[in-house]
């Protein structure tokens, strides 16, 4: 069963003659609990693809099916409530806010979620355990390794027990060592039932997805 | 509830640029509370000159008498009875008030804020002194906040002490019923506290309006020569027709006194209104163009404060937040730092119509300030307000 379908989806910049069109016509179908690799060369819209999937962004043009319903037709508050309780995004550079401890980074998204106060503390609480950086709940994000960072904002993207993880080139900035690692959880993450998306040049994080799928001039290639 | 943690926290993280911010916005709303304050005493001050002078004209009387004359008067050893006698039939037969602050009241007392003080000298410090007939309480329609105004008897009674009304000011210092001695023996007790701002009009002189607040008021009481000049120069006649003045002239000329020119108050009053205006006009024009200076620091920290939490916010809407909670964080951080100066503008204007507008200014300002990072947050996606904060 798919738990996102998009169809034709096209993202254009620009007008006129300058327009670029970062997708042209993409289709791809996600089936529920599947890890997949989205790779590509620079440019070929992988990330606007994955901006898109994950509600940050709108297409131009095509349709998404998220569980079989259109969200492209939600309003802004159903976008919100959508990235805050279905998704789980990783971006690029991790987003943590660097004046909080890594405690107030992994709460953001369950202020937004109206869960109580004492049953928050106690998630975030199991999250970090999870991820091995119960020791740092305290430390500021600034103050942390790379690695560490990195699983602050994967700690901040499942908090919320969202069903899909987006990652945005997760491995991009860390070492080998801890790139591994990181895959490594994104496994237990996907194990646990989550659909897993990741954005990557990495080949060694692709062959640890279930599929690859290649994009190449805003298309499936 | 989520929102004002959040801005409360931005506040106390950056405590040095928050504290200069509030002293700028409080700097702002006391600067804009003092011109809302002068323009509604302004628009006060015309609604009084109105009802002082829409019903009839009023006059005062210049003293054009040749000095000889003058000195003769003043030697003569019946001009004290004479100049009573003018003095009587002035105020007994024309609406007429007397409002003479000719004088000074002279104390030794130490206790009392020095400000107060107009004059020093070796006995002692010298007040403000308004000596007022029972005419001038119709006429300024005096009201007091603590005790009583005078009596019909305040003006007729020729006792030791003297009745005293004193100006808001001195409440911190006297209370009803107190005695007070001046340097000359005489002995004054309290009646009652006039309200704030409390004024009197003395165009014939100075063309000034006195606030009273600091003025020490009793009833006149006049006893000698120098009593009697005094108190006919600071009456004012009541009349619809300007030609029931002659009598005064003739009374005054058949009792081998004064040669009076009477001059129209209301055309003084007007000249003195139009002179106020002039000046509140300046100083409120000084003050818009500092208050000014101040909302553009204001702003100007709030846009550096927004750029620089740009990508906070851009991470909070990527986890789920919407716009609108964002927009309130920065609206809750922006009153924050103005309920302070709100709270003080209350506290020194209390509930007035100077107190609602400087809040619903500031209201106003609070949100203008808050529609730039509203455009900017909706007009750029997540993923452009994370990029462009990097």
């Amino acid at each position: 069963m798919s738990i996102i379908q998009v169809e034709g989806l096209v993202k254009a910049f620009g007008d006129g003659e300058a327009e670029v069109r970062a997708l042209n016509g993409l289709s791809l179908s996600i089936r529920k609990g599947e890890m997949v690799a989205i790779m590509g060369a620079s440019g070929s819209g992988k990330s606007t693809l994955l901006n898109i999937l994950g509600c940050l962004d709108n297409p131009t043009e095509g349709t998404y099916m998220l569980k079989g319903k259109n969200i492209l037709s939600y309003s802004p508050r159903e976008m919100a409530a959508l990235r805050n309780r279905q998704f789980g995004i990783i971006v690029q550079d991790f987003a943590l806010v660097d004046r909080y401890n890594v405690y107030r980074n992994v709460l953001i998204p369950l202020t937004y979620s109206k869960k109580p106060i004492q049953s928050r503390r106690k998630r975030i609480d199991e999250v970090l355990s999870q991820l091995g950086i119960s020791d740092k709940k305290h430390t500021l994000a600034l103050k942390l390794s790379g690695g560490q960072r990195q699983r602050v904002a994967i700690a901040r993207a499942i908090v919320n027990n969202p069903e899909i993880i987006l990652a945005d080139e997760p491995t991009g900035s860390l070492d080998s060592k801890t790139g591994l690692e990181v895959i490594d959880i994104f496994r237990e993450i996907n194990q646990l039932g989550k659909t897993v998306i990741i954005v990557t040049h990495d080949m060694t994080v692709a062959s640890a997805c279930h599929r690859i799928v290649k994009i190449q001039d805003g298309k499936i290639a | 509830m989520n929102q004002l943690q959040y801005a409360w926290d931005d506040l106390k993280s950056q405590k040095t640029r928050n504290i200069i911010l509030l002293i700028q916005i409080l700097a702002a709303l006391m600067l804009f509370s003092l011109v809302l304050s002068l323009l509604f005493n302004l628009r006060s001050f015309s609604d009084k000159l109105y009802q002082l002078t829409g019903r009839q004209d009023i006059y005062f009387s210049r003293d054009m008498t040749d000095p000889g004359r003058f000195a003769e008067i003043m030697s003569s050893p019946d001009s004290n009875y004479r100049l009573k006698e003018l003095y009587s039939f002035m105020t007994n037969n024309y609406t007429a008030f007397t409002a003479d602050a000719q004088q000074l009241m002279w104390l030794n007392d130490d206790n009392l804020d020095g400000s107060f003080i107009v004059r020093r000298s070796d006995t002692g410090k010298g007040y403000n002194l308004l000596k007022i007939n029972e005419t001038y309480l119709k006429v300024y329609d005096l009201s007091t906040v603590e005790g009583t105004g005078f009596t019909s008897q305040d003006f007729q009674a020729d006792g030791n002490t003297i009745p005293l009304l004193l100006g808001f000011n001195f409440r911190s210092f006297f209370q009803l019923g107190d005695t007070i001695t001046d340097t000359g023996g005489s002995k004054y007790q309290v009646t009652g506290f006039l309200e704030k701002s409390t004024y009197f009009l003395q165009p014939g002189k100075s063309g000034e309006i006195y606030l009273l607040d600091t003025w020490f008021v009793i009833p006149v009481h006049p006893k000698s020569i120098v009593d009697y000049d005094s108190a006919i120069m600071s009456t004012y006649i009541l009349a619809e027709n300007p030609s029931i003045l002659e009598t005064i002239q003739q009374k005054s000329t058949e009792l081998g006194l004064y040669t009076f020119e009477f001059r129209s108050f209301t055309d003084q009053m007007q000249l003195i209104q139009e002179d106020f205006n002039i000046q509140m006009s300046l100083i409120g024009f000084m003050l818009i163009v500092i208050l000014l200076f101040s909302i553009t620091g204001l702003t100007s920290n709030i846009a550096q404060f927004i750029d620089s939490h740009t990508r906070e916010f851009a991470i909070h809407l990527l986890c789920g937040a919407q716009v609108n909670s964002v927009i309130q964080r920065i609206l809750i951080h922006i009153f924050l730092m103005i309920m302070p100066a709100c709270i003080l503008v209350f506290i020194i204007h209390r509930f007035s119509k100077t107190t609602v507008f400087t809040i619903l200014f500031s209201l106003m300002i609070g949100c203008l300030v808050a529609i730039y990072p509203a455009i900017k947050l909706s007009r750029l996606g997540i993923n452009s307000l994370l990029r462009r904060s990097e």
